[in-house]
């Protein structure tokens, strides 16, 4: 039995901003994360505000230029929905590695990004699709990147009295292509030891990329994207030679653990495989 | 700490349960309801001993706090017979012998209805990841896909196929 709290169940998002407004609530979202932190006792609730009757925050959004995904969409809406498989492929792939069927059908994209785990299976897409993450509290709303707003593991700039609303993301061009891929101990129910997404605006007749996004999950405290790697994927034509050099110096830009899971120096050679992986698959 | 009072609809009747706060699903269905067919293995969402179908999905019942049922429609392994008699899936566990201590079958058998419920012809691939959330340390999985298989196919066929 998990231990004593109370729980709010506010029916609207601007009662859920007055509930949460003294900064004394635990926010529920899934739950997933939640739920076995309170039963490890890693967490110890007063007060739990459930969110699951704001039916407002459970929307997939087509606004024009951005796709604007409510902060209660569960990983399972990403992957089946419509607008996100044509729009935001790499985070579809990302949403459909994590956990099992059932954490994607409970787990919400708000409560993946709140948690801010190094090895959310959620962010590496994000990260290269620029996401911004979309926050309200009582105050008003204000909108900051992903990468401004996880400042380390498990930590966010999320402040007292707020709540992520939703994440905004621009729509990929019909000339981009991407590609998420993740390393896990078995298919299921694996956290990741290391995982890479990629974007890239690619020219196959001249085999060569103007653009590009890389960020790699699990093996840095922080998920950002990588200029330096970026650059390199635009410097000429991305033939085996330069896939293989780009690949190689993966490495230089992650900053393992070594833990239960994988060593450190074995992440930093796994970055640099499924690197080459992604990069062959995306210019084949 | 406030009880809170929750309105659902469990195996098809509507309920109305007033419970401590701090309860699962799973605590709710099995001390509130004595429906015992769910188990808990892990309790942490890492077995699906405990999945049961929460609108239409499979869902882990020890990671959902009752709150979170309001309004909603659980079906656990007890609803899924009708009139005395097996659904499709449980008679074509029993005739692929795809039960051996049996502690994961009905969370295995909620996962694959999830699948059936949308999908009434499941390649062998779709079946293994609907049930990638669900541990099965005895029957090494090859008689359980058979199972689901097999119910697909008396139900395309229309078959009272292993219904008594």
């Amino acid at each position: 039995m998990l231990q004593a709290f109370d729980v709010i169940r506010p029916r609207s998002l601007a009662d859920a901003l007055d509930a949460i407004a003294d900064g004394n609530a635990t926010l529920l979202a899934g739950g997933t994360d939640l739920l076995v932190r309170i039963k490890k006792r890693l967490l110890k609730p007063q007060l739990v505000v459930d969110l699951s009757a704001l039916s407002e925050l459970t929307e997939i959004e087509d606004e024009r230029e951005q796709i604007v995904i409510g902060s209660l969409v569960t990983h399972g809406q990403i992957v089946e929905s419509t607008l996100a498989n044509r729009y935001l492929p790499v985070l579809v792939q990302g949403c459909a590695t994590v956990g099992s069927p059932q954490i994607r059908n409970t787990g919400t994209l708000g409560g993946n990004i709140a948690n801010a785990s190094p090895a959310a299976d959620s962010l590496p897409p994000l990260t290269v699709l620029d996401a911004r993450v979309i926050i309200q509290s009582l105050a008003g709303k204000r909108e900051l990147s992903l990468d401004a707003f996880i400042t380390s593991p498990g930590k966010t700039q999320l402040r007292s009295g707020e709540l992520i609303t939703g994440i905004a993301v621009q729509k990929m061009q019909d000339n981009e292509r991407c590609l998420y891929r993740k390393l896990g101990q078995r298919k299921a129910l694996a956290i990741s030891v290391a995982s890479v997404a990629v974007r890239m605006a690619f020219d196959p007749a001249i085999r060569t990329s103007s653009a590009s996004g890389i960020a790699f999950g699990a093996v840095v405290p922080v998920i950002r994207r990588v200029p330096e790697l970026e650059r390199m994927l635009s410097q000429g034509p991305l033939d085996l030679q330069a896939i293989k050099e780009i690949s190689e110096r993966a490495g230089e830009f992650c900053a393992p653990i070594s833990d239960l899971r994988a060593s450190a120096e074995y992440r930093r050679n796994m970055c640099s495989s499924l690197l080459y992986e992604v990069l062959y698959d995306l210019t084949s | 700490m406030n009880s809170v009072m929750v309105d659902f609809t469990l195996n098809g009747e509507p309920r109305t349960v007033t419970v401590k706060p701090n309860m699962t699903l799973l605590e709710v269905i099995r001390d509130e309801f004595a429906l015992t067919g769910t188990k808990e293995g892990c309790g942490q969402g890492e077995c699906g001993a405990c999945t049961v179908i929460l609108d239409g999905k499979a869902v882990d019942s020890c990671l959902i706090l009752i709150s979170q049922v309001q309004g909603r429609t659980v079906t656990t392994i007890e609803g899924l017979g009708k009139d005395g008699s097996l659904d499709l899936l449980q008679s074509s566990f029993i005739e692929a012998g795809a039960v051996q201590c049996g502690y994961c079958t009905p969370g295995m058998i909620m996962s694959a209805k999830s699948l059936l419920l949308k999908n009434s012809n499941p390649s062998v691939d779709e079946i293994k990841r609907a049930i990638s959330g669900n541990l099965c340390r005895c029957t090494g999985y090859t008689k359980i896909i058979k199972a689901v298989q097999l119910a697909a196919m008396n139900a395309r066929d229309g078959s009272a196929g292993g219904e008594k």
